[in-house]
């Protein structure tokens, strides 16, 4: 953890108890306002000023180095778990792959984060493992995280099973995807739209687009009727729709 | 591929004992049927089919390999 929230009656207050609650200087942190808050008549309707207050780069070098503040602690103990749970996915994947009577060798990587570990598989028919749009290796990879003990949601360390760097491979074609959609949406001043994505490629999608500040995009419709929107701003109309 | 299916649902399931896959061969198809014990029958299927449709998904790249089709069918005991 290396940014806290906090409140007070005045953006300077909450900026304070930051500071107090992280134990630093003020040029250590950046600040950003999360609410301005209200004064509110005669103490009614008021609203406390929110900020969030991060530490900057520098500042937790030093803190790791003289304080020892109590998050840091935390961080092993998210590894070992992370660790445990990859040896045991790789097993199982491993387990998996030889009752598919498919010959393979399967090795752990550490992931993009701290507590993804990447499952990496090397194969021959590696088509085969991969699938439709990836959907063998999300089968693979489901099955193997459920089994190994991953947490649903967000919590907890998570399993990526990867062959042959798919997963970067996808995330760039989806992203080309993404930008040359967005231009025909523009070109065209008509809205785009591209259906039958899981959740995790419109989510790329998404991340593609949202700096372009000339389309919006919107997901709309459930389950595999859910389709992702690019709308660029001549649109309005479906912008208001969606 | 029966094999496959009896080690993912035990890895699965909380009653592995309870785990029982009987394997029919037709002509150009397997049917295997799967059956767990009556509580653990929401672990096999997941949240909105997910896990059900994965081992499917599994079972079809293994038999793609070979010139046969496979079916799971997760039975229901009353």
């Amino acid at each position: 953890m290396d940014h806290v929230e906090a409140e007070g009656d005045s953006i300077d207050k909450a900026i304070e108890n930051a500071l107090k609650l992280l134990g630093v200087e003020r040029d250590k942190i950046t600040v950003d306002i999360l609410s301005e808050g209200k004064k509110g008549i005669l103490g009614f309707g008021s609203q406390k000023a929110r900020i969030r207050a991060t530490l900057r780069k520098s500042a937790i070098d030093l803190l790791a180095s003289e304080l020892q503040p109590v998050p840091v602690e935390e961080q092993p103990l998210v590894a070992a778990e992370a660790a445990a749970m990859g040896q045991k996915a790789k097993e199982i994947l491993a387990e998996i792959l030889n009752l598919m009577g498919i010959s393979a060798e399967v090795e752990l990587r550490v992931g993009e984060k701290t507590d993804e570990t990447v499952v990496e598989i090397r194969a021959e028919n590696s088509g085969l493992l991969i699938g439709r749009k990836g959907q063998t290796l999300e089968a693979l990879q489901y099955l193997v995280s459920r089994i190994a003990g991953e947490r649903g949601g967000t919590e907890g360390p998570h399993i990526v099973v990867d062959i042959e760097n798919y997963r970067q491979r996808r995330r760039k074609s989806l992203e080309d995807m993404a930008l040359r959609l967005g231009e025909k949406a523009k070109r065209q001043r008509k809205t785009v739209t591209v259906d039958a994505l899981s959740a995790a490629d419109r989510r790329i999608i998404h991340a593609a687009l949202q700096d372009d500040p000339w389309v919006t995009t919107k997901s709309l419709g459930q389950g595999s009727y859910r389709r992702l929107l690019i709308i660029p701003e001549g649109d309005r109309r479906r912008k208001e729709e969606a | 591929m029966k094999d496959l299916v009896q080690y993912l649902a035990k890895s699965l399931v909380n009653n592995p004992d309870a785990v029982e896959v009987k394997e029919t061969e037709g002509e150009t198809a397997s049917v295997l049927e799967l059956r767990v014990a009556k509580e653990d029958l929401g672990r096999i299927i997941g949240k909105q089919g997910r896990t059900a449709k994965s081992i499917r998904t599994i079972l079809n790249a293994a038999a793609s390999r070979t010139n046969r089709k496979v079916v799971l069918e997760i039975v229901e005991e009353n």
